[in-house]
């Protein structure tokens, strides 16, 4: 098992990405919630809610920042729906998340287990960065930290540079590209390759296990968004995947490069720029700061089949 | 030759892959090069414009007139020449006869502007360098800018951001308020950049045929070994990226390179992206789509294509067919 702290907004590919770990070895101490493609109260319920679904009534939801450091607000209803769920009417968990704020959280169970947990963020960063606000040794302490997000040399989704995580909140994901610790950003230029076969598809629909059950009903919208991008009804996994290579990081190989978040940009806000040109000299220690590790080729199909492993399909 | 070529402009800043797509455009019937103007880039506009006319001599074409433009970009104050690339002199050391004459009197914009105007075709701009000449005509001559057929610039990039820092390519680096204007000004923009360009390589080996050869060879041999030194130091690569010819190559043979119409900003304000390209590939903003973006390019067929024309330069310029 990997002990690890679970923080998201979910959302529907959120909700695959609980499963996905669930399923595939993932220990959840905690999850913490942020705004993102909900607002975080909504997104606080939806975490509740699937982890019951998932069989994981004890684990702690500990909701976090309403809003980005530096700028308004903005969700993606129009990806996950109203409820952030595909509005298929699921019914709400009845916990209410625990008492302690998100990053304050983080900081007191990476205090507690130094160099135990891995930290898996699949939202915008904003507990994230808050937490490395309130515990600079915060790097030192966790074991590993695995991001969605950013698009090194392929268009974003929120704009046309920018990928949704780090382009709702710019100056966070500057704050953990910035922290001298080994991270992992599963950008676009990855999570987009993940497209599911229409056979994976049919094995989800098919299956009469309650998780993928689960699953059919909350990708219908999923499928309805990316089936006009895709050319055909299935859709890509964008936070399974981080989870995935947060348990297995074996499936995927790596290559370090210089990056940094746009703060400044009229047209590029947002966009977390990687240096892709490969001139000399390249980085080679993970935890110099400004220094991330994107994903440079992945086992998709080992990647798929333990996302229809994990829920039973 | 020339009469029934497709009139053009080059404007560009010698520069070695600048020298080399000067002498693809001068090296068969496919283009009437109705004039050269100069630009500062690669190098100050002094030695770009004294580039340009030596190479025009070095090629027989002391005919075709040589317009000076900009030394300095419209706004930015930090640009500086690609002397690591293109050596001090802006053709790596390598020394051409002077020409028996000077830059045309006229100014670039001028001279383009003569061009356009005595033109019973539309004249397409070929941009080789920063574009501030071709903002400088669409402000000071928007009539005339808008009789060009197209400008044809090498320049940014759409997946393939930046050369010259990690999201701008060096042309549009270099004077970013310019390209933005270009981009936006209604005129039929094609934009040549590192996503192709990129893939346009020689390696030195492509260029055998010229030992031994004439004096077109010898500055090609040149020019190439130390843009080669350039790569293998910060790239471990002999292969060289061609930009500059393949935006030439891109309009005497269209299908070497396949383009798509998108919609492309420049970002003027960012501190890590300023210089770059927004190309929205795929329609997340509501920009209007009007420029054509190469993607893909015929790389063999460009390297053939362009290898095949220098080597025989030299043959060309001995019969005296210009």
């Amino acid at each position: 098992m990997t002990d690890l702290i679970l923080d998201c907004d979910t959302g529907i590919d959120d909700s695959l990405a609980i499963l996905y770990g669930a399923g595939n070895g993932a220990h959840y101490v905690a999850c913490t919630v942020t705004h993102g493609n909900v607002p975080v109260h909504v997104g606080a319920r939806n975490t509740l809610t699937i982890l019951d679904r998932a069989g994981l009534p004890d684990v702690p939801v500990h909701q976090g920042a309403a809003r980005p450091m530096a700028q308004p607000l903005m969700t993606a209803e129009w990806v996950h729906g109203q409820d952030g769920l595909g509005d298929t009417g699921l019914t709400p968990s009845p916990r209410t998340p625990a008492g302690r704020p998100a990053a304050a959280e983080i900081v007191r169970l990476a205090r507690e287990r130094p160099g135990e947990l891995t930290l898996v963020a699949v939202g915008p960063l904003t507990n994230l960065g808050l937490a490395l606000l309130l515990e600079p040794r915060l790097p030192e302490l966790v074991r590993r930290v695995v991001i969605m997000g950013g698009a090194a040399g392929v268009p974003g989704n929120a704009s046309e540079t920018g990928e949704a995580n780090v382009w709702h909140d710019p100056e966070a994901a500057q704050l953990v590209v910035d922290a001298p610790w080994d991270v992992v950003f599963v950008g676009l230029e990855i999570t987009m390759t993940t497209q599911l076969s229409r056979a994976s598809v049919a094995r989800i629909e098919a299956s009469e296990d309650p998780r993928a059950q689960l699953v059919w009903q909350l990708i219908q919208h999923y499928l309805d968004v990316y089936e006009p991008i895709l050319g055909e009804r299935t859709c890509v996994l964008h936070d399974p995947l981080a989870m995935a290579l947060a348990l297995d990081p074996g499936l995927a190989t790596y290559r370090l490069v210089r990056a940094g978040v746009e703060l400044r940009g009229e047209r590029t806000r947002g966009q977390l720029v990687a240096d892709l040109r490969g001139f000399d000299p390249m980085p080679t220690d993970p935890r110099e700061p400004g220094v991330i590790r994107i994903v440079e080729t992945l086992d998709t199909a080992e990647f798929h089949e333990r996302f229809l492993r994990a829920l039973g399909a | 030759m020339g009469a029934t070529g497709l009139p053009v402009v080059i404007d560009t800043d010698p520069g070695i892959d600048d020298a080399i797509a000067l002498m693809l455009a001068l090296s068969g019937p496919e283009l009437d090069v109705r004039a050269v103007t100069t630009v500062g880039g690669n190098a100050g506009l002094d030695r770009t414009t004294e580039n340009a006319l030596r190479l025009l001599h070095l090629l027989g074409r002391d005919d075709v007139p040589v317009g000076a433009g900009a030394d300095q970009p419209l706004v930015r104050r930090d640009s500086l020449p690609a002397e690591s690339i293109h050596g001090t002199d802006g053709l790596g050391g390598i020394r051409l006869d002077p020409a028996p004459r000077g830059a045309d009197r006229r100014t670039a914009v001028e001279l383009v502007r003569d061009v356009v105007e005595e033109s019973a075709e539309p004249v397409t701009l070929i941009a080789l360098g920063p574009l501030t000449n071709v903002a400088a005509l669409l402000a000071a001559s928007p009539g005339v800018a808008a009789l060009l057929g197209r400008i044809v610039m090498m320049g940014g990039g759409a997946r393939v951001l930046g050369n010259m820092t990690p999201t701008a390519e060096f042309n549009v680096w270099y004077d970013p308020e310019a390209a933005s204007r270009v981009l936006a000004s209604g005129v039929p923009v094609t934009m040549v950049g590192l996503d192709v360009t990129r893939r346009a390589r020689t390696v030195p080996g492509d260029w055998a045929a010229l030992h031994g050869g004439g004096p077109v060879a010898r500055a090609v041999l040149g020019m190439v070994e130390f843009y080669t030194g350039f790569y293998r130091a910060t790239s471990g690569t002999d292969a060289i990226a061609q930009h500059d010819a393949l935006a030439v190559a891109a309009v005497m043979r269209p299908g070497l390179v396949t383009t798509r119409r998108l919609h492309v900003d420049v970002e003027c304000a960012g501190s890590l992206t300023r210089g770059m390209t927004v190309v929205d590939l795929d329609g997340v903003g509501a920009g209007d789509p009007r420029t054509e973006v190469a993607l893909e390019v015929d790389e063999q067929a460009f390297a053939a294509f362009l290898v095949e024309r220098i080597v025989g330069l030299d043959g060309r310029t001995r019969a005296g067919q210009d």
